[in-house]
């Protein structure tokens, strides 16, 4: 029998047990989380986190796989495009590992099963001149999460600064923010994403309330250094550009998106010392 | 249905308390992590042992008959209650001989 490691008052008990009944990842990760709520200073701070964390979304392989069978079923069914003149694309820039690299080496599989069994499949952005001069000229942007929307409208820019001659596009992710996934459709390009989000504070407070949920997220945050390494947490402040997410694929051996409000996973308290986050965010150089 | 520690403790509490219990009184009580409490919460209530009123836990009727049937609230007290009679003779001291049950 587990003796708890640090006694709870029995708001933040019940507080927990209600997390536990909505969200079961959050078993595995007690001492991050009991952590977390230790660091509230007030009732307001436990309030605003618990409320957030009831609005987390954190994907286990099974709804993985279910998102990735719908991306290639839209791929194949919907998107009008054909297998010999398609290329599905990462929307990787440089030679560092990402996820959209990882999303699309998921989707092949589905894809394959789905009889699309010979499309080519491009892990480096970089890469898709080339194949559009030998003929694909349907584009499939893949990647696993939109936040604020600006690394892919960066990329479409690029896109149609690189081709030479017309092409359609149309872009797949397995979730995203939706005030980020509609300036990408604001630009007239088809999107399929399953899972969108709305802010989880701007979209979800008004009035007093988003004030006071806004002073609360950011009196959170001063109790964060500032900076690690070349890292400033202001960039970072409500998530990447504000993005204001609450999502995850950790259990499936994703990283956490840096759009993800920083308080669950920034790895250092004011003092300098190391906090057990709830949530790990791979950022070269953030330790 | 294999019962852990924690589901002991839960079913025997519950078996005294006619009106059920807090999840936080036995977390006060015992000092059990809330994971292994809510685990075991969850466990016995989809077998139907107990349930869960909104703010107390309670044993069902069938959760008291499993309480019974197993012997899980029985008294410290009557825990010898069941020992044989030939197990009951005066107590052996350590390295003392003795004769071994059945010995012939």
């Amino acid at each position: 029998m587990q003796k708890a490691k640090k006694y709870l008052k029995k708001e933040d008990f019940n507080d927990v047990i209600n997390l536990y009944s909505k969200h079961s990842w959050l078993c595995d990760k007690e001492d991050s989380l009991v952590e977390l709520i230790r660091i509230c200073d007030n009732d307001s701070e436990k309030k605003l986190l618990i409320n957030l964390l009831h609005e987390f979304s954190f994907l286990d392989q099974k709804l993985l796989d279910n998102y990735l069978n719908l991306i290639a079923d839209f791929i194949i069914n919907d998107s009008g495009f054909c297998e010999d003149s398609t290329q599905v694309s990462a929307i990787t820039y440089d030679d560092e590992a990402d996820s959209s690299q990882k999303i699309l080496d998921y989707v092949k599989v589905s894809l394959f099963k789905m009889e699309w069994s010979n499309v080519k499949t491009v892990n480096r952005f970089g890469a898709i001149p080339k194949n559009f001069n030998n003929g694909k000229k349907q584009i499939i942007f893949i990647d696993e999460f939109v936040g604020s929307g600006k690394t892919i409208l960066g990329r479409i820019k690029q896109l149609e600064n690189d081709l030479k001659g017309e092409f359609d596009l149309k872009l797949c992710f397995i979730a995203g923010m939706e005030h980020g996934l509609k300036k990408i459709e604001e630009l007239g390009y088809e999107v399929f994403c399953p899972l969108r989000f709305l802010r989880g504070i701007s979209d979800r407070f008004t009035g007093k309330e988003l004030k006071a949920a806004e002073d609360t997220m950011l009196k959170l945050e001063l109790k964060l250094i500032e900076n690690i390494n070349s890292h400033q947490l202001f960039d970072y402040s409500f998530g990447y550009n504000g993005a204001e997410a609450l999502y995850s694929l950790e259990s499936c051996s994703g990283n956490t998106p840096n759009s993800v409000f920083p308080i669950f996973w920034w790895p250092r308290y004011k003092n300098s010392n190391a906090r057990d986050t709830l949530l790990t965010r791979y950022e070269k150089g953030l330790k | 249905m294999k019962l852990s520690k924690i589901d002991r403790v839960i079913i025997k509490d519950l078996f005294k308390a006619t009106e059920g219990l807090y999840t936080y009184t036995l977390y006060s009580r015992y000092k059990i992590s809330p994971k292994e409490l809510f685990e075991s919460i969850k466990k016995l209530g989809t077998e139907e042992l107990l349930e869960n009123d909104g703010e107390r836990i309670l044993l069902t009727k069938k959760g008291v008959d499993f309480a019974v049937k197993k012997q899980i609230a029985r008294k410290e007290s009557e825990k010898f209650d069941k020992i044989p009679a030939f197990s009951q003779g005066p107590r052996i001291e350590i390295n003392s001989f003795y004769i071994p049950l059945n010995f012939e």
